[in-house]
């Protein structure tokens, strides 16, 4: 369809409103945009893992299908810690247990207490 | 407390001071091919902390490797041990995000000394050959079926750990410690029937320290108490569709001093540890039901207890439902004036040497130490077997069994005295699950499911004593460990007696109210021809009429709200119900006091009410009528009202007003006054409010509805009555 002279002033002035709405607006549409992207990527990271290499002790790969140290025992401080705080997570209490701030003569009345974990003691 | 042994200094002087060390604590737990899969101590321990890291902060294995020598020092973290080709316990994160996890297989490898394999065992992902222990080094062999072609392995591994792995390790312990656990098909928890499962109330984070409760014998991590929901966090606002708490059968004061468990967790169906037995050698987890063994079903009941050390205030001193782990163990005095435990290897050492003069009982398998004889024997055993002991300076055994201290004196005689020592003091675990449907929840069936003559809370067996004189476990009243005295018990007896005959009077009350009503319908209103009468005279001032209808209406109203308030159905006032029990208590008070001032200001109604010749000669017909119905001295209208039997009426109200005032003032107060006194009072308080009630009413009834009534309505109401009758 041939355009007449209106109606390409017409479309003319709408592309350049197009190019100033997004000039103007563009960038900041595009942090949103990276926002919501991250937000999702974050929420996809916090569900179940995705498939992941096994790390040696030393941190070397572990490959039953090429056998490479396929008969070394996989560390998770290597594997998990890849993705995941292993420091951080060492200190929840249910792996530390108080250990810590163990010490000789911890209770000064109690001197078999070492620690305040379920770690030995009466 | 939490275990009976005892971890190695880091720094030790002798090696008589090392019962074990966290090499053996990794490797602990019965090797035997029965009992191969339960845990040790490294069983439950996920890894991390002790299993990794020595007091330095240091892998223990790395730190082997570079300084060998340390397995030979007198170093806690590594004395004798293979750390350099054990490896170490890594935080195991497959434990809790690995559905299916091989736990049985996990501590298999620990003990057997294939730390750093276990994980692998655990998992699943590969199988381990060969053991630490029998000295060579284990290779895995991988399940490729886990992984893809490039050699990553999928898992499905959830952000969020199912209850399923939380009870890998809770499920056991929880039972020994607690008699219950959660997902329990013996002890249903309403929450878990729910839906709900470990993390909706125990939330994480990335610093994986998991919500906790308020243990009351563990103390690890106490400042991350109470960061779990609470029960109100939900049953308040009603979160994830819990039902909002309402508590309208209960008085609301004993919600300041019970805990939420306490009435709703009150049965335990798995056997649990009694006491932590240390007298014959190795430890044993006694239980009341010494057939079966710990988790076995029993219908069972929790002991309760004030905890006082609860991190919150407010929680501090509430009755809470606990296991009493008692202690049956030993210890040494030492010269520092410390009691310090005895090591399992030296009990069992000392046993041994008199093993054969001591009888095995033939139930519990095991050898009862409990009469004088044993007791010496054993104590003058320990004494020659410590003497040797470097870790002591002074060796003086104590046994310690049923919160009693058994010892022997410079002449090696037996004494026996109450235990004061650390080991007397209370070692309760706290229970938190199993907590059942409201219609099992004390308070459900009434003030009887408490204070009823029968009912756990007051009078549940609770053990003290594993032995007693005669070998049978001792034990006492739940109500004497709460600390009530044996008159309070009895004080508690009684009100629970009213409690439970006070339905039966309330009845009566109401058939003689129908009967009553009955008499009314049949023979008719009285006149109420109280007109004023210029024949009349006055009796009554504006002020004692007055006074006269507000006694009557505060009279009626405490009535009222008293008989709701001891039945417990403020309920039924709704939101009003803790308005009204302060309501009872302010217009009680004030009751009382315009009694008094009334009284002392009217003193022609201390005058007045007194028993004249009129009244005696009255009386003395009347009983002569009961006793031989001779009717002829003794007109009609004056068999029912006598001169004189008002005068009683009046006396019977002022003695059961004055007790039921009294008693009320009391218990107004009644934080202040002794447990068993307030029981006694409120007993007497009901009692008398019963018959001050039923006279006021009997009283209301002769002036208002009796055919005779007129006249002492027009005298009550009007203030006069007629000349003749005033004379007569």
């Amino acid at each position: 369809m041939r355009l007449t002279l209106h109606s390409r002033k017409d479309a003319m002035q709408k592309l350049k409103s197009s190019v100033e709405i997004f000039r103007r607006y563009g960038i900041g549409w595009l942090w949103v945009a990276a926002f919501f992207l991250l937000c999702f990527t974050s929420v996809a990271a916090a569900g179940p893992c995705p498939p992941f290499y096994l790390k040696t002790d030393d941190g070397k790969i572990i490959n039953p299908m090429s056998g490479d140290n396929a008969d070394q025992p996989y560390s998770t401080r290597q594997t998990c810690g890849s993705c995941h705080p292993y420091e951080k997570i060492r200190e929840g209490y249910h792996f530390d247990m108080g250990w810590k701030d163990a010490r000789d003569n911890f209770i000064k009345d109690k001197p078999w207490f070492l620690t305040l974990g379920m770690t030995g003691g009466f | 407390m939490a275990s009976y042994r005892q971890l190695a200094k880091k720094n030790f002087s002798q090696p008589d001071e090392v019962e074990f060390t966290p090499f053996t604590f990794a490797a602990e737990g019965p090797k035997d091919s029965e009992n191969l899969g339960k845990p040790g101590c490294g069983g439950c321990h996920p890894g991390g902390g002790m299993m990794e890291l020595d007091r330095d902060g240091l892998r223990y294995d790395k730190r082997l490797i570079k300084s060998p020598a340390l397995a030979e020092s007198l170093d806690g973290d590594y004395y004798k041990s293979k750390w350099d080709k054990t490896g170490v316990v890594e935080v195991d994160c497959f434990i809790c995000h690995l559905p299916g996890y091989d736990y049985k297989n996990r501590v298999k490898q620990l003990k057997f000394l294939n730390f750093k394999w276990a994980t692998v065992a655990g998992s699943g992902i590969g199988q381990v050959m060969g053991f630490v222990k029998d000295g060579v080094v284990p290779r895995v062999e991988y399940n490729k079926r886990f992984f893809n072609e490039d050699g990553r392995v999928s898992l499905p591994m959830p952000r969020k750990p199912s209850y399923e792995n939380c009870m890998l390790c809770h499920r056991s312990i929880d039972t020994a410690k607690r008699g219950t656990t959660w997902a329990d098909p013996e002890n249903p928890d309403v929450h878990h029937l729910a839906g709900l499962t470990c993390i909706n109330c125990h939330p994480g984070g990335l610093d994986h320290q998991i919500a906790k409760g308020d243990e009351n014998a563990n103390h690890v991590r106490d400042d991350l108490d109470n960061t779990m929901r609470t029960c109100e966090d939900c049953h308040t606002q009603g979160y994830m569709g819990a039902t909002v708490m309402k508590h309208l059968t209960i008085r609301t004061d004993h919600l300041e001093w019970i805990a939420c468990q306490t009435c709703h967790i009150p049965n335990l169906h798995r056997a649990r540890i009694e006491s932590m037995v240390v007298v014959s050698g190795p430890a044993i987890k006694f239980t009341e039901t010494l057939a079966a063994e710990i988790g076995a079903r029993v219908d069972a009941k929790p002991a309760y207890e004030r905890l006082e050390h609860r991190t919150r205030e407010k929680d501090r001193g509430k009755i809470y439902p606990v296991n009493r782990a008692i202690p049956t163990y030993y210890t040494n005095l030492d010269a520092d004036g410390i009691h310090y435990p005895l090591f399992i290897s030296e009990v069992t050492k000392a046993l041994d040497s008199i093993r054969h003069e001591l009888k095995v009982n033939e139930k519990s398998k095991i050898i009862e130490i409990y009469s004088e004889k044993d007791m010496k024997l054993m104590l003058l055993s320990l004494s020659e077997t410590l003497k040797g002991d470097k870790r002591f300076k002074q060796v003086k055994p104590f046994y310690h069994k049923g919160w009693s201290v058994h010892y022997l004196d410079e002449n090696r005689n037996l004494k026996s005295k109450k235990d004061e020592t650390w080991v007397g003091a209370s070692h309760s675990y706290s229970i938190s699950h199993n907590v059942a449907p409201v219609t099992q929840a004390l308070g459900y069936g009434g003030c009887v499911d408490c204070h009823a003559r029968n009912s756990q809370i007051f009078y549940g067996n609770v053990l003290t004593d594993v032995f007693g004189q005669d070998g049978r476990p001792v034990y006492a009243s739940s109500g004497a460990i709460l600390g009530y005295s044996p008159l309070t018990m009895k004080m508690q007896n009684l009100f629970g007696v009213s409690l439970t005959i006070m339905p039966l009077i309330v009845t009566m009350v109401l058939c003689l109210i129908f009967c009553l009503a009955l008499h009314y319908t049949i023979v008719g209103a009285g006149s109420l021809k109280f007109l004023d009468d210029p024949d009349a005279i006055q009796e009554f001032s504006q002020a004692e009429r007055t006074t006269h209808i507000l006694r009557m209406a505060t009279i009626m109203f405490l009535v009222f709200t008293g008989h709701l308030l001891y039945f417990s159905k403020s309920g039924l006032l709704g939101v009003f119900s803790s308005f009204y029990r302060q309501t009872h208590h302010f217009i009680g008070i004030a009751g009382v006091f315009v009694l008094v001032v009334a009284a002392a200001y009217f003193y022609m109604w201390i005058r007045g009410p007194r028993f004249g010749l009129y009244e005696q000669k009255w009386q003395t017909k009347f009983v002569d009528f009961l006793m031989t119905k001779r009717a002829e001295d003794i007109p009609a209208r004056r068999r029912l009202i006598s001169p004189g039997r008002h005068k009683g009426w009046f006396w019977l109200i002022v003695i059961t007003g004055l007790i039921t005032g009294s008693t009320g003032l009391t218990l107004v107060v009644k934080k202040m006054v002794p447990l068993g006194l307030v029981f006694f009072l409120s007993s007497l308080h009901a009692f008398s409010a019963i018959i001050f009630g039923t006279v006021m009413f009997i009283h209301a009834y002769y002036v208002m509805v009796s055919p005779w009534g007129w006249r002492l309505w027009r005298s009550s109401v009007g203030g006069r009555k007629k000349r003749g009758e005033a004379k007569e």
